[in-house]
């Protein structure tokens, strides 16, 4: 789904998304500014990032699918092209994400951590954005529902249409802009301090991805493990997780100052 | 770095222009151009051409991407079922 532009169709979600890499763009060279450093470095890491969260994805996504590729066909360009647009899995994304951040420190001698505590917010801004997309296409879609700000879809190919539905999308994106937001406040209130703010920004989103996953209604398209979604028992492991560094940390800390 | 970045920068700009089903490659191309276009700049010597690659991938990017990026959340789940 998407718009025209000419004879070009624009789809909803890639424009999204590049409004929101755009938006992260200002909002983290504002913020390299103000903690004065070199914006350069900052676009280094997140290209490293990006590129292996984007080759990490698409690998574990055919080695899963490896069964099912025709190798006889590779040299087929619609049917090569077809595997490589096919899909993503989000736990590759963020294995080569880590590989990224990995290797940037390692090739580029970057304080990958120094710019990552800073440059933190602009996560949920990008992911304000896709959400917003998300709403536009008709992905991740809500619950039924005929209460205020419900969304009827009449030409998606994924929600159902014709049928009142949670906001559920738009709802996730006004949540990762507070979350945005309250990074910026706490980022800019302890800019003499070490900052917890990739720690905070995981105690943040976690919680409200858990609670908003109640009210989707693709689960078929998802799955389901002991009545929670794949994405609730990831919610309770990053924040379990996070919260569990913070208190060694913190202890640790205290260990240090007796 | 700074030629590196100029060249993947213009190949990143002619898959999105004219082979958009190719545009995961086009876009991690883009992105290594970009990557590179930035360390380029930091030889004063190269630094236009660096830039020049730098803004070129960027374009690269945006143009493959754009068109190929779906709701990554969306198409893995739908992905692990299939």
């Amino acid at each position: 789904m998407g718009f025209q532009v000419g004879s070009f169709t624009i789809p909803y979600y890639g424009f999204f998304i590049m409004l929101g890499v755009a938006a992260a763009a200002v909002v983290g060279w504002i913020l390299i500014h103000f903690f004065h450093k070199e914006y350069d470095d900052f676009i280094t890491l997140a290209g490293c990032v990006a590129l292996g969260g984007l080759i990490g994805a698409k690998i574990l996504y055919l080695a899963v699918s490896w069964k099912k590729i025709d190798f006889s066909r590779i040299t087929d360009t619609e049917y090569l092209s077809a595997w490589l647009s096919g899909g993503f899995v989000f736990y590759g994304g963020l294995i080569g994400g880590l590989a990224g951040v990995f290797l940037c420190w390692k090739i580029f001698h970057i304080q990958v951590m120094e710019y990552a505590s800073v440059g933190i917010p602009c996560i949920p801004i990008v992911h304000a954005f896709g959400r917003m997309g998300c709403s536009a296409a008709g992905c991740c879609y809500g619950i039924p529902y005929t209460g205020a700000g419900a969304i009827t879809y009449t030409e998606s190919l994924i929600a159902p249409n014709g049928t009142p539905l949670f906001p559920v999308q738009m709802t996730e994106a006004v949540c990762n802009l507070i979350i945005a937001a309250v990074l910026i406040i706490y980022i800019y209130r302890n800019r003499n301090k070490v900052r917890n703010s990739l720690l905070l920004y995981l105690m943040l989103y976690a919680p409200v991805r858990f609670v908003l996953e109640h009210f989707r209604y693709d689960d078929k398209e998802r799955g389901i493990i002991l009545e929670l979604s794949t994405s609730q028992w990831i919610s309770i492991l990053v924040f379990a997780g996070a919260f569990l560094y913070y208190i060694i940390r913190k202890r640790k800390k205290i260990t240090k100052s007796l | 770095m700074a030629v590196a970045s100029l060249v993947l920068g213009i190949i990143s700009i002619v898959i999105g222009v004219f082979f958009g089903n190719f545009g995961l490659i086009g876009g991690v191309i883009g992105i290594v151009g970009i990557i590179l276009g930035v360390q380029g700049k930091k030889d004063p010597a190269k630094k236009g051409m660096a830039t020049a690659g730098f803004v070129c991938s960027i374009i690269g990017t945006v143009l493959c991407l754009i068109m190929y990026v779906a709701c990554i959340a969306c198409v893995g789940g739908i992905a692990a079922l299939a």
